[in-house]
Order: C-alpha cells, then sequence, then structure tokens
C-alpha cells in the first residue's frame, strides 16, 4: 500500500492508459449517468492494475460527484415531471 | 488495513488545513468534521467508485487509503478543504459547471499551499505535487480561467480566483460576464474569449 506514486508508464501501456483519459473525458463532457458509470468501470479496471497511478485517482472525483449529481437529478420531482 | 490512529491522524491534519483556510478565505467551512478512509483493496474497489480524495455531498471528507502515508496527500486535502468553503458547491450546479468549480478551487490550492504548509510546520518540495498536477484532468479550466482573468487587468489573478470562490457556483459564469462587460479594457475580446472558454468549463 505504501508504494510510491508513479507518473510516467511504459511505451507499451501509455496507449492504454491515454484510452482511459480520453473516455474519462468524453464521458464528462457527455454528462449522463451511463456514460460516466462505464468510465469509471474501466478506471476501476485499470486501478486495480496499476495502483500507483495517483493521477488516474484524482481523475475519479469528478466521475463520482458528477455521478452523484446525475442520480440526484434522476430523483428529483423536476426530472420525474419531464421524464 | 489503515489502523483507527492513522483516520484519526489524517483527521487533525484535515481540521488543520480547514481551519487555515478559513481564515484565509474568511469563508466558513461546511467540513462535517469526520474523515473516511477508503479501501483500495480489490474486493472493495469493485464495490466503491475510485477516487483520490472527494469532498462527500453529506460534507464529510473522503480519501484513498494509498495517499494516507503519502505527501502527496496534502494537496488534495487542501483541494477538499477548499470545496467546503466554496460557496454554492452543491450536486445540482456541480455537474452543469463542473470547470468553474475544480479550475477555481484547484488554482487556489497551488496559490495557498506554500502559506497553509508553512502554517503547519511543514516543508514539502514543490516537485512532489508537481508531477501529478502536470496532467491534472481540469488544467484545460485553470488555464481557460486565467485566459478569462488576462481580460480583467485591473483584477489580479488572485483577487479574480478568490472573488469566483465566493461567488455561488450557479451564478460564477454570468458574474464573469458582467464583470467583464463592466470593466474589461476591450469588452468584445473579453466575450470573445469568455465564448471561447465555456465549453471547456461546463466539462
Amino acid at each position: 500500500m505504501d508504494r510510491e506514486f508513479q507518473y510516467e508508464f511504459p511505451p507499451e501501456i501509455e496507449p492504454e492508459r491515454a484510452a482511459l483519459r480520453a473516455v474519462i473525458e468524453k464521458a464528462l463532457e457527455e454528462n449522463t449517468l451511463p456514460a460516466i458509470q462505464a468510465a469509471q468501470k474501466q478506471l476501476r479496471a485499470w486501478l486495480q492494475k496499476h495502483p500507483e497511478d495517483l493521477v488516474m485517482w484524482d481523475a475519479g472525483e469528478p466521475l463520482a460527484l458528477t455521478e452523484d449529481a446525475l442520480r440526484a437529478d434522476e430523483s428529483s420531482p423536476a426530472f420525474a415531471r419531464s421524464a | 488495513m489503515i489502523s483507527e490512529a492513522t483516520i484519526l491522524r489524517v483527521q487533525d491534519e484535515v481540521r488543520q488545513i480547514v481551519a487555515a483556510v478559513e481564515e484565509i478565505t474568511g469563508l466558513p467551512s461546511r467540513w462535517s468534521g469526520r474523515l473516511n478512509v477508503v479501501s483500495s483493496q480489490e474486493a472493495d474497489l469493485q464495490a466503491n467508485r475510485p477516487f483520490s480524495a472527494k469532498k462527500e455531498w453529506n460534507c464529510h471528507i473522503s480519501i484513498v487509503d494509498v495517499l494516507v502515508n503519502k505527501d502527496e496527500r496534502w494537496r488534495s486535502l487542501i483541494h477538499e478543504a477548499l470545496h467546503s468553503v466554496s460557496v454554492g458547491h452543491q450536486e445540482q450546479d456541480y455537474r452543469q459547471f463542473r470547470g468553474w468549480e475544480e479550475g477555481v478551487v484547484e488554482w487556489l490550492q497551488r496559490r495557498y499551499r506554500p502559506d497553509i504548509l508553512n502554517r503547519l510546520g511543514l516543508s514539502i518540495p514543490e516537485e512532489t505535487f508537481a508531477r501529478a498536477e502536470a496532467t491534472w484532468l481540469f488544467n484545460p479550466a485553470i488555464e481557460a480561467l486565467q485566459r478569462i482573468a488576462a481580460q480583467l487587468p485591473m483584477a489580479s489573478e488572485l483577487a479574480f480566483f478568490e472573488t469566483l470562490l465566493k461567488t455561488p457556483l450557479k451564478d460564477r459564469l454570468a458574474f464573469v460576464q458582467a464583470w467583464g462587460m463592466r470593466e474589461a479594457q476591450d469588452p468584445k475580446q473579453f466575450m470573445r474569449v469568455l465564448a471561447a472558454s465555456s465549453g471547456v468549463l461546463r466539462r
């Protein structure tokens, strides 16, 4: 648990990391629950393999906050009226 | 497994940071006083949403266990403490104005951090934080806000970001628009910069 964080990754896995970042950015842009949850699933899988990737741990914060906000919207009376 | 002593230690660190942030900003914190440490172990990660640290909407602060013994935690804890004083940081507004919140809070985190660490009697090399911040997800939002601030030369960049922190999140865009129309040297150029930045700030 106390291993050092890593900020640079070997060239053979950097494309996978860049692709995950693109998925996260697209999910935030799309701003929908399915997109956010799909990004979280991929992020979870990445962090299981790379728990030393602090930048990706950081990327989880806006996803989680946005998921909460979208869930709150879904359960609000205004959403129920417009759905 | 994180010990109770570690949780209490980090909780006390948050308490000191929150006190410093309240004093510097003059804003009251909504932090509940509770710190959660979230497990990164595989089984727990499957059940939980991954994040480094987070100010929960119930105003607890959560942090992942891999961060609690690392110097990098200080930037995360200061960032979350700033969310806890940020005016109008509410979940219904966050998803529409994410960049206006994350960009403002993170710029101030970087600006206040040396002072806060000094107040806590800590000396941590800036390089410790710089590597994580170099590719931070919301750097484009910070850069967009800085481009807007540059159109308002009568206010320092620090004053610009502090003013936004004290403006309700949902009103920040309209507030800045009115500010620019009133005080920008070139209001048309200001509006062009604001329009070009608004997409990034809503992400």
